[in-house]
């Protein structure tokens, strides 16, 4: 009777939903508690077709348990494209205010929705992915905990990203950056990510290889770090057990500083350490050849976590914050430079012996230019951690293109490379639907983040040296609205770029798509053999 | 405990104690023995069964 106790679960919770809906403190918590409803009933009713009532056909659980690594690497590539239309959504509201559809679809709801479809969706599903996947393979081990508590982990994640995104757009937010979901969303991620943690842990405790492979660190450090940040960032008093309404534990200078200690740090281990993790082993896989060097690998791990946690304050520059700290934060994110840098040349010399890849396969080429974007993002961040630059990059749009960088390049990138890595393999197929789409995708989106990056570049540093400028009396020459005024062509260009992003991400979903129906696309292959290098 | 206590004691005992540790690890890497077993480490990827 598989999935039995899964859907009587499911039904419970449905029911619960919807207790929850009628007792509710206010109409928006009812409003969500439906959606919950709705999603749980809908969840519940697809289980209960999947009981099998005779016949108990045994499944294998000798082997990897891929299965939920197939469906997530179909909803890392759904929740791409969501979230790269939203950022094009956003950046066309920026450049013409009359898209703002409220209040649903205004910017300030729709801007968190990109936010976390990006950063939670896309890239936490990928993460949750390719960690299941390296942990399987590198420690020759079946996931720990049973499949029940692996597709808890999968599918409760995923229950997250719906929950917060539709609280977004209702209006349900604690105004915390990258932290809006409010403080029940905030619990289910909790017991989500704790289950996340046992499992992996679990896992590499029952390896059948003596030393754990430095990927499988990095996932770690990204597990336990976030989960840290999670539940110190979201301490907060909930008005009422059946209400939207919290607030939190901490307050002023206080709470600004927990914000970006949390907010800096989900750049520094979600964003960075988790997709490392990913760096360090799809590269090499897909190279075909080790890490450039092992050791290296090691003191980069333990210098980026050693110095990460400290770079928080420089969000902060300039504030209410003692200066001691915002000199040390700025400090420490001018050290991040070595660390950055070691993995940087690190994933780049993998390739030492074998540069003619970049020429003959795509998806390596994808990994390169990624970690060309980690290694320019983690060079321009430390410049804007130093106070006397801040003072100019601060709160303009500098800031917004130096995270792009990091996040259509760096993870975006490294994604799109290990996606193409994992299909053909998952699926059993030969080879990919076609090696020149991939080629087609790497230059759109380089395009695309060329673009962005360097449109907001104009931008920000227009807009930081309109603020700062003074006539001979002490008046400032500008207002606010002649400097919103001045940024409409970059506001364009940025939405350009964003189409350009999101023309080579439907790509990817139709190529991936064509790969998993295991067709082959009829062209030319990539190399032309005119072009060999002379031996 | 007061807000000065705690910040004298970060900005001291507690960056020695985060530093020595750092540069153990560091030292602990480098060690000559290590370089055979990182070497055996980094081809775990290419070990593995399917």
């Amino acid at each position: 009777m598989r999935h039995l106790s899964g859907t009587i679960i499911l039904g419970i919770g449905t029911l619960l939903a919807v207790l929850g809906a009628a007792f509710s403190a206010d109409p928006l918590f009812r409003a969500h508690a439906l959606i919950l409803a709705l999603t749980l009933g809908i969840a519940t009713i697809v289980m209960a077709r999947l009981v099998q009532v005779n016949g108990n056909k045994e499944i294998d659980k000798s082997g990897y348990m891929d299965e939920p690594i197939r469906i997530g690497v179909i909803l890392t590539v759904f929740w791409g494209v969501i979230g790269f239309l939203g950022g094009v959504v956003i950046a066309t509201q920026l450049a013409w205010p009359d898209f703002n559809w409220g209040p649903y679809l205004n910017f300030g709801r729709v801007r968190p929705v990109h936010t976390s479809a990006v950063v939670f969706a896309f890239g936490g599903t990928a993460l949750l992915t390719t960690s299941f996947y390296v942990v399987q393979r590198t420690c020759r081990a079946r996931l720990w905990g049973g499949d029940g508590l692996a597709w808890f982990v999968f599918w409760g994640y995923q229950l997250f990203i719906v929950m917060a995104a539709t609280g977004y757009l209702l209006g349900i937010t604690q105004g915390r950056e990258y932290a809006e979901p409010e403080w029940y969303v905030d619990i289910w991620l909790t017991i989500v990510w704790v289950a996340y943690l046992v499992v992996f842990l679990g896992t590499l405790v029952k390896r059948k290889e003596k030393h754990i492979y430095v990927a499988n660190w990095f996932y770690l450090a990204f597990i336990v770090t976030i989960a840290m940040l999670h539940v110190v960032n979201n301490l907060a008093v909930p008005v009422s057990f059946l209400g939207i309404k919290s607030y939190s534990l901490f307050s002023g200078v206080q709470d600004a500083m927990v914000q970006w200690w949390y907010g800096h740090n989900a750049v520094g281990f979600f964003l960075t350490a988790g997709f490392l993790g990913m760096m360090y082993y799809f590269l090499p896989k897909q190279a075909q050849r080790p890490v450039y060097s092992y050791r290296l690998s090691i003191i980069h791990f333990w210098s980026l976590i050693f110095l990460y946690i400290w770079a928080g304050p420089h969000h902060l520059h300039y504030t209410a914050l003692p200066d001691w700290t915002q000199t040390l934060g700025m400090a420490f994110s001018i050290m991040l430079w070595m660390p950055s840098w070691g993995g940087m040349i690190n994933g780049l010399m993998t390739l030492s012996g074998a540069w003619d890849k970049i020429r003959t396969d795509p998806i390596i080429r994808m990994m390169v230019m990624s970690l060309a974007f980690y290694g320019m993002s983690t060079f321009e961040g430390p410049v804007m951690a130093i106070k006397a630059v801040n003072s100019l990059s601060h709160y303009t749009d500098w800031t917004i293109g130096h995270v792009h960088s990091g996040a259509l390049g760096w993870v975006g990138m490294i994604t799109f490379g290990s996606l193409y890595f994992l299909v053909p393999r998952l699926w059993g197929r030969k080879q990919l639907y076609s090696l020149r789409l991939v080629n087609w995708h790497f230059w759109l989106a380089t395009l695309g983040i060329v673009i962005y990056v360097s449109a907001l570049w104009v931008a920000g540093i227009t807009q930081g040296l309109m603020w700062k400028e003074y006539d001979s009396q002490g008046f400032l020459v500008y207002s606010f609205a002649e400097s919103v005024a001045a940024l409409y062509p970059y506001y364009v260009l940025r939405m350009i770029a964003g189409l350009l992003y999101l023309t080579g991400g439907l790509i990817m979903a139709w190529n991936i798509y064509k790969t998993i129906r295991g067709d082959v696309r009829n062209e030319k292959p990539m190399a032309s053999p005119a072009a060999q290098p002379a031996e | 405990m007061t807000y000065e206590f705690l910040r004298d004691f970060s900005i001291t005992w507690g960056l020695f104690y985060l530093f020595t540790a750092f540069i153990c690890v560091v030292l602990f890497v480098l060690r000559p023995k290590a370089k055979a077993e990182a070497e055996d480490a980094a081809n775990i990827p290419f070990r593995e069964d399917g």
